[in-house]
């Protein structure tokens, strides 16, 4: 096993969305694209409406969760492979509708959300609150990796580094 | 049988497989080849061993969006995994391709659900402060 190097990082940092896996009552996994923030702690944090709360539903019967970063479009990033984490979630039924109310989370929409989305002002348009309110009625999403899977390139069949936690 | 999903997966040039291993974990890997056949439903997929995929429940998700994360747009197809003559094959068994109209219409519908059965009145989003974000969000030259 490997540290996690620093093309794994940017990755992991900049990638616009992951594909995020979560499991349904059968089994079955459930996977959505997802804008996630890698926090200072070592977690990931996401959301989700309260209008798409399947994830939450699956997370709060089977924590066992996956993260995919492997679309590279928007990042800017030099040398774009593709990072697999996977770990357990937490999401508790509290919705939140004050983006401030929880510092990571006023980073998230801030950062991760509102600075490389721009068109995403349409959700706050008057049509926005009054027929999409429930875009800002949010469950919080934390994720703790457990581990984590680097492939340097984008040849996917080849065998990916595993990374030290 | 498959037509519909054979020409939605055509307007994406990747898709991502998704499935676990042993011990219940997720596997997701990209795949670059959609040789994905209509008459069967069946893609070939490559899948390396260090991630102990194991063979059951699956779904192959593709999805766009631009530089600015916008025209987005979405598909996913529910299958199994399967070994076959020693290889990965994902088998599609269920599709139904994404409308926006009934995207909206569900989430309204869903979110009124989780309010009414947790006895919530509907919260009202503060939209000072996300006007506020986006305002410092917009001096951000490279986020």
């Amino acid at each position: 096993m490997t540290s996690i190097p620093a093309d794994a990082e940017a990755i992991l940092r900049r990638y616009r969305t992951c594909e995020f896996t979560t499991f349904g009552k059968d089994g079955a996994p459930s996977t959505w694209p997802l804008c996630a923030r890698w926090l200072p702690d070592g977690r990931f944090l996401l959301t989700t409406s309260i209008g798409l709360p399947q994830k939450a539903f699956n997370i709060r019967r089977n924590p066992q969760v996956s993260l995919s970063f492997s679309e590279p479009t928007g990042s800017g990033v030099a040398k774009p492979g593709a990072v697999l984490v996977q770990g357990t979630a937490v999401c508790e039924d509290r919705i939140v509708t004050d983006m401030s109310s929880i510092p990571e989370l006023e980073t998230y929409f801030r950062e991760t959300i509102f600075a490389r989305q721009p068109s995403g002002k349409m959700w706050s348009s008057w049509l926005g609150r009054r027929w999409m309110d429930w875009y800002y009625m949010r469950l919080l999403i934390y994720v703790t990796p457990e581990r984590m899977f680097y492939w340097p390139t984008r040849d996917f069949a080849a065998e990916p580094q595993k990374l030290e936690l | 049988m498959w037509k519909r999903a054979k020409k939605d997966l055509g307007k994406y040039p990747e898709a991502v497989l998704n499935t676990k291993d042993a011990e219940g974990r997720g596997v997701s890997v990209r795949q670059t080849q959609l040789a994905f056949d209509e008459a069967t439903g069946t893609l070939p997929v490559s899948i390396p061993s260090a991630l102990g995929a194991v063979a059951g429940p699956a779904t192959l998700l593709a999805h766009f969006h631009d530089e600015k994360v916008w025209n987005m747009h979405s598909m996913s197809i529910k299958g199994a995994l399967e070994q076959r003559a020693g290889q990965w094959v994902f088998v599609a068994s269920s599709y139904r391709p994404a409308r926006i109209m009934d995207f909206l219409r569900g989430t309204r519908v869903s979110a009124a659900k989780y309010l009414e059965r947790r006895g919530l009145p509907r919260p009202k989003p503060d939209y000072a402060v996300i006007e506020r974000l986006f305002e410092e969000a917009s001096k951000i030259s490279d986020p």
